[in-house]
């Protein structure tokens, strides 16, 4: 018997697997980058020595920014833009999704007071004029600068692994499906954050510092990268095929050339090279750093919905 | 082999890509340590007195000539087939416009596209805007390209390779072009030491200017005689090796309905007659397209992961613009009028003796015409009715006769 389905001609019936264009990866660049600079900038004032610079000391103030950048991205992909209040209605600790809306919330408060504690007298002195009762803030945030280097680290890791839960535990992306994801982009996004820092005028030593964390980062994210992959080709049929995407199917070469080896081998060869021979640091290996860690969430989103 | 030696060729793919990224990534490095970020370096080349350019890219060309011929001698690569792969077919005029235009960018910036990428790793702003220059240029000519499309395929020549046009194997022109470098390269030293001393020298001294001059005039009648040679080979009437032309595959009707309910997402199906005629009736999922308006889909730089089909009226000839999509092109034989009388006509009730595949043929044809027209099909006659053959008696045997 010969069964005629003329339908399928017709747009929309076959489903639609590709739903997410580019907000989702440039969101999730942007938040892992403001992750690693949450969690940079904690680790930086809690060193032993001299005191930040005058940039290191501005960093908790880029977190919220490249984050507001970040959720307008995420906001333009919504299909119903006006339910987002909805997301604040309710705490759900199984769904991945009602930790990162309150995770992002309380990143605001913790990261702008966290800046203000840093700042020195003379550069607050303009501002307190006009502050009025923004100078009960500061006051508060100078006493628990402690504290509150606690909580941006604490809240930069969650922020980071968030960003990896949320792909990891969608079961019917194989490509996602891992749970190597949420420590890879946590990792990720630190070394990214690492190397936007490294672009900015910090001092040497503290340049010094961050290159060598960020050469044990991009060795941790090639372990992780490596997991990843071995996760994927050894589990079932829907998870191999899922692998054969990277090793020889249609994101090899993306994957490969932008992630693997313009997004980590090379900027770890010349950082180390770098390091080995006590040369100035570079803007080359944090832009190809910057670019590698874009084109990672990138291709994994693209490949998830092939 | 060939995909070792082959990164970016068709059939090496994905492997080949990554392959080319890591030499790339190498070439650079080299380049920028051999000092080829700077533009000062770059241009001093044109000033003879630092050759490092000259002799850097003679002796990388040399190189990776010698070791596609030495491998195409062993059998581990074919020549001629990687040459046409990776080499561009000769366009005379186009190319003669580019060369200039990229001539006067090289002189104007310092670098070649290359090395303006070398510059921007090595931080130098200059560097940065070449690439920007490259960019907005490769841009604009993109977009005006449409408009420009006989000028961009005009002086095509073919694939033109010195050994051909001399009529010798490739290694022995590969041998004199290494000689030729040796040559150039003690050449290159001597053309040094004579424009290092006469920067050297005080340029207040006239009888060095003259001097400086006149090889200067030497030098660049020499290069002036060379490209002149050179465009007289090109200008040469050579019969052009060009592919053959691709023509479309016809397909019945019945084989496009079958794929049309099958896969219908692996087809596009254009229909090319006038308007009127395709807004009337056409092929389910057709886009009626006049073969005028063909230019404008854009077919031939489609992915062409799809296959083509094109409906025609009663001219069966397909447009060179559909033949131009990089995927398979298929032609309904017959054109739109077979289709009428496969699909749109409703099929004869086959016999009540015809056989199994008379039946299933009009059941399909039957399904295919009820979806289409909306019109019932009438249900196949039954089966013939199983005659009844009573087998032969067994012989009856008595027990004991």
């Amino acid at each position: 018997m010969h069964e005629t389905i003329t339908n399928r001609a017709n747009p929309m019936i076959d489903p639609a697997l590709h739903i997410w264009g580019w907000e989702i990866p440039v969101y999730l660049f942007l938040g892992g980058l403001a992750a690693g600079l949450m969690i940079l900038s904690a680790m930086l004032a809690r060193r032993d020595g001299a005191p930040l610079s005058r940039w290191a000391r501005r960093l908790p103030f880029a977190a919220p920014a490249l984050l507001s950048l970040g959720m307008l991205a995420l906001f333009l992909d919504l299909e119903h833009p006006a339910h987002v209040f909805r997301f604040y209605l309710a705490f759900r600790p199984a769904s991945p999704m009602s930790w990162g809306a309150w995770i992002l919330v309380a990143i605001y408060p913790a990261s702008l007071l966290y800046g203000l504690a840093l700042l020195t007298d003379e550069e607050w002195a303009p501002a307190a004029r006009a502050a009025g009762p923004f100078e009960k803030f500061r006051a508060f945030a100078v006493a628990k600068t402690g504290a509150l280097a606690w909580i941006n680290a604490v809240l930069g890791i969650a922020l980071g692994a968030y960003t990896g839960v949320l792909l990891g535990n969608l079961g019917a992306r194989a490509a996602w499906n891992s749970p190597v994801l949420a420590p890879l982009f946590l990792v990720s996004g630190f070394s990214t954050g690492a190397a936007l820092a490294m672009l900015l005028p910090l001092s040497p030593s503290e340049k010094h510092l961050l290159r060598r964390w960020d050469l044990a980062a991009i060795g941790v994210e090639a372990a992780l990268l490596g997991l990843f992959l071995v996760g994927l080709s050894t589990g079932g049929a829907a998870t191999r095929e899922a692998a054969a995407l990277f090793l020889g199917g249609a994101f090899t070469a993306p994957f490969f050339v932008f992630v693997v080896i313009a997004g980590l081998g090379v900027p770890f060869v010349l950082e180390a090279v770098e390091w080995r021979k006590k040369l100035a640091p570079t803007l080359f290996a944090p832009a190809l750093l910057l670019a590698g860690g874009l084109a990672l969430r990138w291709v994994l989103v693209a490949a998830g919905q092939a | 082999m060939n995909g070792f030696f082959f990164p970016l060729g068709i059939g090496a793919g994905e492997i080949g890509l990554v392959t080319a990224v890591l030499i790339g990534f190498g070439f650079g490095f080299v380049l920028e340590r051999a000092g080829f970020g700077r533009a000062d370096k770059l241009a001093a080349q044109f000033y003879l007195h630092d050759m490092t350019v000259f002799k850097v890219m003679f002796t990388a060309i040399v190189t990776a000539m010698l070791g596609l011929v030495v491998a195409g001698e062993l059998g581990l690569a074919n020549v001629a087939e990687l040459s046409r792969a990776i080499a561009s077919e000769t366009f005379l005029w186009p190319m003669l416009a580019g060369g200039f235009l990229l001539g006067m960018g090289f002189i104007i910036s310092g670098y070649c596209p290359g090395t303006s990428v070398v510059a921007t790793a090595s931080g130098h702003l200059d560097g940065v805007m070449t690439v920007a220059g490259v960019v907005a240029g490769s841009l604009i000519y993109g977009e005006i390209q449409p408009a420009a499309a006989a000028f961009h395929t005009s002086g095509a020549r073919g694939s033109l390779y010195l050994y051909e046009l001399a009529g010798v194997p490739a290694w022995v022109v590969a041998l004199a072009v290494t000689a030729m470098a040796i040559g150039l390269f003690f050449g290159a030293e001597k053309v040094e030491k004579i424009f290092r001393a006469k920067r050297a020298v005080s340029a207040e001294r006239p009888e060095d200017v003259r001097a400086e001059r006149r090889t200067m005039r030497r030098a660049f009648g020499t290069l002036g005689a060379a490209a002149a040679m050179m465009l007289t080979a090109a200008a040469l009437p050579v019969s052009a090796t060009t592919a053959p032309a691709k023509t479309a595959e016809p397909i019945a009707a019945h084989a496009l309905a079958a794929r049309l309910l099958d896969e219908p997402w692996n087809l596009r199906v254009l229909d090319v007659r006038d308007r009127e005629a395709c807004a009337e009736a056409r092929v389910p999922g057709a886009e009626c397209v006049p073969a005028d308006d063909l230019a404008g889909l854009g077919l031939r730089y489609a992915a062409g992961a799809r296959d083509l089909a094109i409906v025609g009226g009663e001219d069966e000839s397909v447009p060179a613009e559909a033949l131009a999509y990089p995927g398979k092109v298929y032609r309904l034989d017959g054109g739109f009028a077979a289709w009428k009388a496969y699909a749109l006509t409703a099929p004869e009730i086959p016999e009540a003796d015809a056989g199994a595949d008379a039946r299933e043929d009009y059941k399909l044809r039957a399904a295919i015409h009820a979806a289409l027209t909306g019109a019932a099909a009438a249900a196949p006659p039954p089966a013939p009715a199983q005659v009844y053959v009573p087998s032969a008696p067994k012989k009856k045997a008595g027990g004991c006769s």
